[in-house]
C-alpha cells in the first residue's frame, strides 16, 4: 500500500515535470515577428483599411496556449487609427488596446506598453509607414513611436529651433533683488511687497545671443542696493541711485559681446566685466572701472586676457578677483599684479565621498567685512543632497586664505510656469 | 472496470495538475503576477484532489479485487455469507461514492477555473463554484436516495 502510494507521488512528480518540459519547449519555439517586414496584400492602396486587417492578423501570434506569457495576450482593439500626413510620405498612427493573459512587466517591454487602469488591460501606440513591394502587396517599411514620428515634424523641428526662455520665480531668500515677470524685468526693496520697474530692462539685460532671453541673472551680475541698483547689458551699465527712480545708461565698450557679465561697486569706484572678444568658442573678458559712471578705463588684465570666466568680484576696498574653473586669482593694485588664491578642499566632504566636487567658483560676497566665495561643481556637477545640486561656502578674513564654512544647496529659484 | 476508469483518471490529472501547478507558479513566482498565478495554482489543487482520490480509489479497488477473489474461494470452501459485513460494504460505499463525487467536482471546477482565468475574477471564481456546487447537489441527492431506500 505504502509502496503503491509512494510511487504514485512520484507518478505525480513525473507527470509534472513531462509538462513541464513539454510546456517550456512550446514556448521556447516561439519568435515574435517583428513589425517592420510584414507583408499584406490588397488590390486598393487604402491605408487604412491595410492596417486595420494587419493590426489583426499581427496580435493573432500572440494568441493560444503556445505562446508563452511575457508575450501572451487574450485580446487587442483599436482605440483610434489615424493617417498623418505631416511628412512627405503618409503614415499610419495606430492607438491601440492589449488584454494579456498575465500582467507582468515583461509583456509590458516586450509589447512596447503602456499600463491603464484595468488590470490585465494596456495601451500601445505605434506609427507605421506602408511602402508596396509588389504587385497589391505592401510592406511595413518603417515603424516608430509617435514621439519620434512628432520629433519629425516640420513644426517640430521649428519650435526646436527656437531658442526657448525659461522663466523663474522671484528669489525669495533676498529683501533686494529684481523678478522678471511676463517679459519685464523690476526690481523690489522690500521683498516683493513693492516692484519698480526697469525701464527697457528685459530687452536690453536679458537678451542672448541666440534671440531668447536670460531670465536668470547670474550672482554678480547685478546689485540692488537702496544706494545704488544696477543691472549690466552686455556693453552698458544701466543704474540707478534712487531705488529705481531715475534710471540711467552708461555705455562702457562698444565692442563688447553678450556673454557673462560682472558688475562691482567698490570705494574706488564701479567695476564691470564683459566681454571684448570672441575666439574659437571662448570669450575673453576686460574689467573696466568708473568712479563717475561716465566715463571707464579699462583694468590691467593678464597679456592673454581673461577667458571664459565664471566669476569676478571686487571688494568695497578695492581688491579684484578673477575665477576660471578651479583657478582664483586676486589682484590688490588694480591689475598690476595678480596673485593666485589656493581654496583648500573640503575635508570633511572629500573624504566622505572620496573625491573633491567643488572645483568651480560660482559667486563671491562680502558681509560684515568677511569674504565668501561659493565654489559650485562646474557643468558635470551630479553630487547631490535633497534633491539639489550641493555648492561649498568658503570663507576669507583677509581674502587670501580661505576656509570651508559649509554645504549649501543651490538656490536657484523654481522655474515658473 | 471501474478500476481501468480511476487509473484513466489519475493519468489525466497528473498531467494535466501538473501542467497547472507548473504554469501557476511560473506566472506568481516569475513573472510576478500574483493574482493571475494564485486562480492558476488554485486550479492545479483542486485537479490535484481529484488526482488523490484516483490514486486512492485505484489501489483500493485493486486489493477489493484481490481479497474478493480470495472471499470467493473461501465462501466457496465453507459457504458463509454473512449479512452484517454486506451492510458495511453498502455503508462504505455511499461515503466512497460522495467521496469521489466531490474530488470529481473539485477536478472538473479546476479545470473550469483555469479555462475561464482571463474573465473577472468574480465570474471566474462563480464559475468554478457552480461546478462544484453541482458537484454537492449531486452528493446530496445521492445521499438522500440511499437513505430512502
Amino acid at each position: 500500500m505504502k509502496k503503491k502510494i509512494l510511487l504514485s507521488a512520484a507518478g505525480f512528480l513525473a507527470a509534472m515535470f513531462l509538462m513541464a518540459g513539454f510546456r517550456e519547449v512550446v514556448w521556447y519555439r516561439f519568435e515574435m515577428r517583428p513589425v517592420v517586414g510584414e507583408k499584406i496584400t490588397g488590390s486598393i492602396y487604402d491605408l487604412e483599411g491595410m492596417s486595420r486587417r494587419w493590426f489583426s492578423e499581427y496580435f493573432d501570434q500572440f494568441k493560444g496556449w503556445s505562446v508563452p506569457y511575457d508575450y501572451r495576450i487574450t485580446d487587442a482593439v483599436i482605440n483610434n487609427l489615424e493617417v498623418l500626413t505631416d511628412l512627405e510620405t503618409p503614415y499610419v498612427e495606430i492607438d491601440y488596446t492589449v488584454h494579456v493573459a498575465s500582467a507582468n512587466d515583461r509583456i509590458v517591454q516586450n509589447l512596447e506598453l503602456t499600463g491603464t487602469d484595468r488590470r490585465r488591460a494596456y495601451s500601445g501606440q505605434m506609427v507605421i509607414r506602408w511602402e508596396e513591394s509588389g504587385t497589391d502587396t505592401y510592406t511595413i517599411a518603417e515603424k516608430l513611436r509617435p514621439v519620434q514620428y512628432q520629433i519629425r515634424t516640420p513644426e517640430f523641428q521649428e519650435e526646436r529651433n527656437t531658442p526657448q526662455t525659461e522663466h523663474f520665480q522671484m528669489r525669495t531668500d533676498e529683501q533686494m533683488t529684481y523678478y522678471i515677470e511676463n517679459g519685464v524685468l523690476y526690481v523690489t526693496y522690500d521683498g516683493g511687497e513693492n516692484f519698480v520697474e526697469v525701464p527697457e530692462g528685459y530687452e536690453k539685460v536679458c537678451t542672448m545671443a541666440n534671440g531668447s532671453y536670460n531670465e536668470l541673472l547670474p550672482y554678480n551680475s547685478y546689485l540692488v542696493t537702496e544706494e545704488f541698483t544696477a543691472f549690466v547689458t552686455h556693453n552698458s551699465l544701466l543704474y540707478s541711485r534712487d531705488k529705481g527712480e531715475i534710471w540711467k545708461e552708461s555705455r562702457i565698450y562698444d565692442g563688447a559681446y553678450r556673454a557673462n557679465v560682472y558688475v562691482s561697486m567698490t570705494d574706488k569706484g564701479c567695476y564691470v566685466t564683459l566681454a571684448v572678444d570672441r575666439s574659437l568658442g571662448s570669450d575673453y573678458y576686460q574689467t573696466f572701472c568708473s568712479q563717475d559712471l561716465e566715463t571707464w578705463t579699462a583694468v590691467q588684465s593678464p597679456e592673454m586676457g581673461w577667458s571664459n570666466l565664471t566669476c569676478s568680484f571686487w571688494t568695497k576696498d578695492g581688491r579684484g578677483y578673477y575665477a576660471k574653473g578651479d583657478s582664483l586669482s586676486m589682484t590688490a593694485d588694480n591689475g598690476g599684479s595678480f596673485q593666485e588664491i589656493e581654496i583648500p578642499e573640503a575635508v570633511e566632504i572629500t573624504s566622505e565621498l572620496g573625491f573633491n566636487p567643488f572645483d568651480t567658483v560660482e559667486r563671491m560676497y562680502e558681509k560684515d567685512g568677511i569674504l565668501y566665495a561659493v565654489v559650485g561643481q562646474g557643468d558635470d556637477g551630479d553630487y547631490v543632497k535633497d534633491g539639489k545640486l550641493a555648492e561649498a561656502l568658503y570663507e576669507s578674513q583677509d581674502g587670501v586664505n580661505f576656509s570651508f564654512v559649509e554645504e549649501i544647496a543651490d538656490d536657484t529659484p523654481e522655474q515658473a510656469g | 472496470m471501474r478500476r481501468k476508469f480511476w487509473i484513466i483518471i489519475s493519468i489525466l490529472t497528473a498531467l494535466i495538475s501538473g501542467m497547472f501547478l507548473y504554469e501557476g507558479g511560473k506566472i506568481f513566482f516569475w513573472f510576478r503576477d500574483r493574482r493571475g498565478g494564485l486562480t492558476v495554482l488554485i486550479a492545479g489543487i483542486l485537479v490535484l484532489v481529484l488526482f488523490v482520490r484516483g490514486v486512492w480509489r485505484s489501489i483500493r479497488l485493486d486489493e477489493e479485487y484481490i481479497s474478493r477473489e480470495e472471499a470467493h474461494s473461501i465462501t466457496a470452501e465453507v459457504g458463509l455469507y454473512d449479512d452484517m459485513a454486506a451492510t458495511e460494504a453498502k455503508e462504505a460505499g455511499v461515503i466512497g461514492f460522495l467521496i469521489s463525487d466531490l474530488s470529481l467536482g473539485c477536478g472538473v471546477a479546476g479545470i473550469v477555473l483555469y479555462l475561464t482565468r482571463f474573465w473577472p475574477v468574480l465570474l471566474n471564481f462563480t464559475a468554478a463554484g457552480v461546478v462544484l456546487g453541482a458537484a454537492f447537489l449531486v452528493a446530496v441527492t445521492a445521499v438522500l436516495i440511499k437513505s430512502g431506500t
